[in-house]
């Protein structure tokens, strides 16, 4: 298969793997979503009509840069080699410190509206840090396809020990510590917090799980669903804009801003093509994990009632809890929000409402109200 | 006085699981705001009577504890909340609820619990079911502006004293209750909401609920506010608890769930306790009912990944 012949200027013909934006006009097919402003939905019954905006030439889908919602990026050096980070706020003793692990086949930057609310909803008071994973962003490490939980778990607790050490932070005086994590993200920070793992993260306070639940998600992974859901992907893409297109219409991001910062951190481009080419691949190839993904969710659920730190579950959409969290759930051992308005990524969908949840933990658990 | 020929129609077609129409449901609500706004915070209720803890929606399961229990009303009744949400039949389940407390005002008492209140019922199921079943969201605005008239907690011979969650660093004595404006939804904080929330712990004391409403009290708390008060046991819902009910605070505090196999998918038994006219109690455990046209729970597998 030739890519060249899929460009954006032939008729659209239904090739799997390739983005075939369809033209959009301002004035139809388009909808708004609350918080998010004027996003865009794609509906494919709309008239292409009037007038004709290809994504490629409508500046809406300009991508936005990182340094309007964190401080500063930098590199954390870990044995494997180095860890892209994201931050906002000072890392201090006295301060909470939020550390952020994305998705699989998302990156730092998806977190990056979440992390701006949340620290004006602090009034600063807190040290953000959100990270890119392995395989992921702008992180570089040897072997960067080694995506088993237990090698994410590692890096995780290595960037830590990377931070405090950065952070001028004492490890046997350190503050309280929070980690969030999205989807896969979620599985690594419950398994990074296990009483029984190998390294012990510092005066942890608390967990927080984005929408995955570890049998649901277990579900997913064996049925092959997840397959499905990844084959439906198109692999390439034009420019950045059909890009950032392409995440709002098919409604993976249900926001158009934070699409707009985030999706430029999970495409690249691909070398030694001609002008005509498509010029963007996803930086993951996430079949490339798929050995690891039994791996990642089975013992999920049970790993998270046995955390010892507070610990929040917030899902997307509706209630869709295993029988192990149901029951936990039921007997009040952990902090349960649903966010109905949200897609399968809270943080950038809903950024705010999730902020002013994590706002009442992370000061519920950090000895007093920060406010 | 009353003429109950409506209400018995009610209590007969919702017997067989056939819900009301949206006018008999308006009807039925405001005859129970009536009703309800007549009694207390801390509502008196005489023994014999048997308690119930959540039902959930779970209608089926509530036929079964009424031939556990016994039929209205040769049987007084004690509910302790969360009637709706997550069971397939919150609807049928909460309108027979106060269609009985209607027909039998003195021998049933329905309390409030946490989940009796519109911001729960948006997520947890109740309001999808109403539009589901109605098409509209009437009857749920009508069955959620009735719950602001629950009583929250109930006293039974002075001496038990039964609520949907727990108890409130904000209250001491029943009297705090008693001074409570309950004519609201449930807020975020304050005694209301803890009696709501709240969850009796191993640890002394009062601790940040892990919930994040209300808080967790220890034995001291209880055996504290058992003495202010004159009270002899806490009794509770709001915990699932795999045998139906479950002892704490060296007896002075206990839980009754009254769900069998949650969610029909926790594998639990349910349990109510019988409270004879010498104040002894009895538990009597049961399993779910057997039913047909059920449809089958499993959980449907996302479509969101990693």
């Amino acid at each position: 298969m030739n890519p060249e012949d899929f460009g954006f200027n032939r008729p659209p013909r239904p090739v799997p793997g390739q983005y075939q934006p369809r033209r959009s006009s301002p004035l139809s097919g388009l909808s708004s979503h609350p918080e998010s402003g004027d996003l865009p939905t794609f509906d494919p019954l709309a008239p292409a009509s009037l007038h004709h905006v290809r994504p490629s030439d409508d500046s809406r889908y300009d991508p936005l840069s990182w340094t309007d919602y964190f401080s500063e990026h930098y590199f954390l050096d870990i044995p494997d080699g180095k860890v892209s980070v994201y931050q906002i706020g000072q890392m201090a003793p006295h301060r909470p410190l939020l550390i952020l692990h994305h998705g699989a086949g998302h990156s730092a930057l998806s977190w990056a509206l979440f992390s701006k609310s949340l620290s004006a909803q602090l009034g600063g008071n807190i040290a953000i840090v959100a990270i890119d994973c392995r395989n992921h962003g702008r992180t570089e490490l040897a072997n960067p396809t080694a995506l088993s939980l237990e090698q994410l778990t590692a890096d995780l607790a290595a960037i830590i020990e990377a931070l405090f050490a950065r952070g001028g932070l004492d490890p046997k005086a350190p503050p309280h510590t929070f980690l969030a994590g999205h989807s896969l993200g979620g599985a690594v920070v419950v398994n990074a917090a296990r009483p029984d793992a190998k390294v012990q993260i510092p005066a942890l306070s608390g967990v927080i799980v984005l929408d995955v639940v570890g049998g649901t998600a277990h579900d997913a992974v064996i049925s092959r669903s997840v397959h499905r859901v990844l084959q439906a992907r198109p692999s390439t893409f034009p420019d950045i804009r059909s890009a950032i297109a392409w995440c709002v219409t098919s409604q993976t991001v249900r926001n158009l801003e934070s699409a707009r910062v985030s999706v430029p951190s999970i495409v690249t481009e691909i070398e030694g093509r001609g002008d005509a080419a498509p010029r963007l691949r996803w930086v993951t190839d996430l079949f490339s994990s798929e050995p690891y993904w039994s791996g990642w969710f089975p013992t999920l659920s049970e790993d998270f009632l046995k955390l010892r730190c507070a610990r929040l579950l917030v899902l997307a959409g509706h209630d869709r809890l295993d029988e192990t969290l149901l029951i936990g759930q039921m007997q009040g051992l952990f902090q349960f929000k649903i966010l109905p308005q949200a897609g399968h990524c809270v943080q950038e969908d809903q950024p705010g409402l999730l902020a002013s949840t994590i706002e009442g933990f992370v000061s519920r658990y950090s000895g007093a109200r920060l406010r | 006085m009353s003429d109950f020929t409506d209400v018995d129609r009610w209590i007969d077609q919702l017997s067989r699981c056939e819900k009301l129409s949206e006018s008999d449901i308006r009807k039925l609500v405001e005859m129970a705001r009536e009703v309800l706004s007549k009694e207390e915070n801390v509502q008196q209720v005489n023994c014999p009577v048997t308690v119930c803890g959540d039902i959930h929606g779970q209608f089926h399961d509530l036929q079964e504890l009424f031939r556990i229990g016994g039929e209205l009303p040769n049987t007084n009744y004690l509910f302790m909340g969360d009637y709706v949400d997550r069971g397939y039949y919150s609807v049928e389940t909460v309108t027979l609820l106060v269609a009985l407390k209607l027909r039998y005002r003195h021998r049933i008492t329905i309390l409030r619990g946490n989940h009796e209140s519109r911001q729960i019922t948006q997520v947890y199921g109740f309001y999808d079911e109403c539009l589901r079943k109605y098409g509209n969201a009437n009857v749920w605005k009508m069955f959620t502006d009735l719950f602001d008239y629950l009583p929250l907690t109930a006293l039974i011979e002075n001496q038990i004293f039964c609520l949907h969650g727990g108890l409130s660093p904000s209250v001491d004595t029943l009297d705090h209750i008693r001074l409570v404006n309950r004519v609201i939804e449930v807020p975020h904080e304050g005694a209301m909401c803890d009696l709501l929330w709240s969850d009796p712990d191993d640890r002394l004391g009062w601790g940040i609920s892990p919930r994040g409403a209300g808080y967790t009290f220890g034995q001291d708390v209880s055996e504290q506010f058992n003495h202010n008060n004159g009270l002899t046991l806490i009794a509770r819902a709001h915990q699932l608890v795999m045998e139906g009910y479950n002892w704490c605070h060296e007896r002075k505090v206990v839980t009754i769930f009254s769900a069998p196999n949650y969610c029909y998918r926790c594998n639990n038994q349910a349990a109510i306790m019988e409270i004879d006219e010498h104040l002894k109690y009895t538990f009597l455990q049961f399993d779910p009912a057997p039913r047909r046209g059920e449809p089958h729970v499993s959980r449907k597998t996302p479509d969101y990944f990693l």
